[in-house]
């Protein structure tokens, strides 16, 4: 099956807040399908089994892990940024 | 006959001189838990943020006097103008009275330079010379580029690549305010640049651009940079309570006793907070008042709650509904936090509905683009995409009232223009747009496979 032929389908993005396709929410920006397609997408498409089609089970896991709280996330950055 | 009153107006003296913090009328929130699984502490905090923004992030006070010259700096377009949709009520042949307050009047169009410029005040109070921050399509990071311009602070905005080349205009906006706007991930970072050279035709995303502002933040050896943020804190959901204190100062004006309903657009929370957190105290306080946070439909996170976790135990160490994993076969891994969250809203919006204070509802993009559509005819004003959900739930409320025949109060945020946001409208009037219903049959599925799991917890939390 080919998992591309939704690539082209387009959906507003709440939090970049514009339009975008379903081949960034699909591959993102680090080759990793965004947090947020399952649900975004899964009224749409068959987003679940595209993803498990095309990512392991730990890319997913990768993925999908729960959201920091924001104050955690950002000191997690500072530290990675401190110790290089 | 004297004219309707359609607009209320307050003078600059009139203008609240306090924010108010929720924080103070709610239970406490588990502290967040830093790297090291120990509670963060506001040193920690302090190569990103200055110390003043730290204690109002961390404060319980109820009530938090605005500087004199955060008001003078916020003279400039508030206070706002509340309207009354005398035009709209009249296509909806509603007996509701409809109140809209009007952010879109401020120079970037939006609610956001409420704390644009009380973050950029604060910082340069604290000797800090130069913000950083990061933005998806401009709005956040336009508000911020306006308050540094009126202070006189250098503005660095990392602008996700893919949002850099379709929003240009906002782009503009942000150079126009003597903002440096760079398409992220950018070769000035560490961050960016393992990522280009990773994925050198990457389209970037919002978690590499905060990454990219808060190094630059962090590495500035001078100590005078800073990062900025612009919704989910706690001080960003202060200092928008201006829009909801100003408003029932309105209200007041016109005689107006007793608010029926309240809405507002909750993506992370700010705009929605700003307008009804003054209201949620008068509910605790013993006010029968529905107050409505409203999302997209298609990609929910209150009313499906996207992720779930509960106090399983009494050492508040399980998690845990991954509601997520409905309708795929993956399930997230758990979570050690306490407390109720919800993907990318403000803890204190997530607070407010696990004590029953809220009631989320989430809307169809069809819905809301008619909603837009009809108010953009009714009362002129085209608004922002976000801002529509608003509208249509306030649609919704109108209508119902008028099947009770009850004069009900209507009151919503209208957060934002959506001038910079026309190609949406362009798709919903050449027919491109459509709705689709979530299958009931992925839903029980999905249900079978957690039934196992841990169950949350969401009877309502005391409130104080």
């Amino acid at each position: 099956m080919n998992d591309h032929r939704y690539d082209d389908e387009i959906i507003y993005c709440r939090r970049l807040g514009h339009d975008l396709t379903f081949a960034y929410c699909r591959q993102g920006s680090r080759g990793l399908p965004c947090a947020a397609i399952l649900g975004c997408w899964r009224e749409r498409l068959p987003v679940s089994e595209i993803l498990t089609r095309q990512f392991s089970p730990e890319e997913l896991e990768q993925a999908f892990h729960p959201p920091q709280d924001k104050l955690t996330s950002i000191l997690d950055i500072v530290r990675q940024v401190q110790t290089g | 006959m004297s004219p309707k009153q359609t607009k209320v107006l307050l003078s600059e003296d009139e203008m609240p001189r306090r924010w108010y913090n929720l924080a103070a009328d709610l239970p406490p929130l588990n502290p967040p838990l830093g790297p090291d699984g120990n509670p963060v502490t506001p040193d920690q905090l302090a190569p990103v943020f200055p110390m003043n923004l730290i204690e109002q992030e961390v404060s319980q006070e109820r009530w938090i006097d605005i500087p004199e010259k955060v008001l003078e700096l916020l003279y400039r377009w508030r206070p706002t103008p509340l309207h009354r949709a005398h035009a709209l009520e009249a296509a909806l042949g509603t007996p509701a009275r409809i109140y809209y307050k009007n952010e879109s009047v401020s120079p970037p169009g939006s609610h956001k330079p409420n704390t644009a410029v009380a973050q950029a005040y604060y910082n340069k109070e604290f000797g800090i010379k130069r913000l950083t921050t990061e933005t998806g399509a401009g709005q956040w990071g336009s508000a911020l580029s306006f308050a540094c311009s009126l202070l006189g602070l250098e503005c660095k905005v990392y602008m996700v690549r893919i949002s850099f080349d379709q929003k240009p205009f906002r782009k503009l906006m942000m150079q126009t305010w003597g903002a440096n706007c760079v398409a992220s991930p950018s070769p000035e970072t560490q961050a960016g640049r393992d990522i280009l050279a990773q994925f050198p035709d990457t389209p970037g995303s919002l978690g590499i651009a905060i990454s990219e502002a808060i190094e630059a933040a962090v590495t500035d050896s001078s100590g005078q940079t800073r990062y900025s943020l612009g919704s989910v804190l706690n001080h960003v959901m202060l200092h928008q309570t201006i829009i909801g204190l100003e408003t029932k100062q309105q209200l007041k004006k016109v005689g107006e006793k007793k608010v029926d309903v309240v809405i507002g657009c909750a993506g992370g929370g700010s705009n929605f907070a700003g307008l009804s957190f003054p209201f949620v105290n008068d509910k605790i306080h013993g006010d029968q008042i529905e107050i409505i946070p409203v999302e997209p439909a298609s990609c929910p996170t209150m009313t499906r709650a996207a992720y779930v976790y509960d106090h399983g135990d009494t050492a508040k160490m399980t998690p845990l509904l991954p509601m997520h994993s409905l309708g795929h076969d993956f399930i997230p891994p758990p979570l050690h936090a306490g407390g109720l969250r919800y993907h990318g809203m403000a803890p204190l919006v997530s607070q407010a509905i696990t004590a029953g204070l809220l009631s989320p509802r989430s809307i169809h993009q069809l819905e809301c683009f008619e909603a837009a559509m009809l108010f953009a005819k009714t009362e002129g004003i085209i608004p922002a995409p976000e801002t529509s959900h608003a509208i249509a739930a306030t649609i919704q409320e109108a209508r119902r009232a008028a099947e009770e025949g009850k004069e009900k109060v209507i009151i919503f945020n209208f957060s934002g223009h959506g001038l910079m946001d026309l190609t949406g409208y362009d798709r919903y009037i050449q027919g491109a747009l459509s709705d689709y219903e979530y299958p009931e049959a992925d839903i029980a599925r999905a249900m079978e496979r957690i039934k196992d799991l841990p169950k949350p917890r969401l009877e309502a939390a005391a409130v104080r």
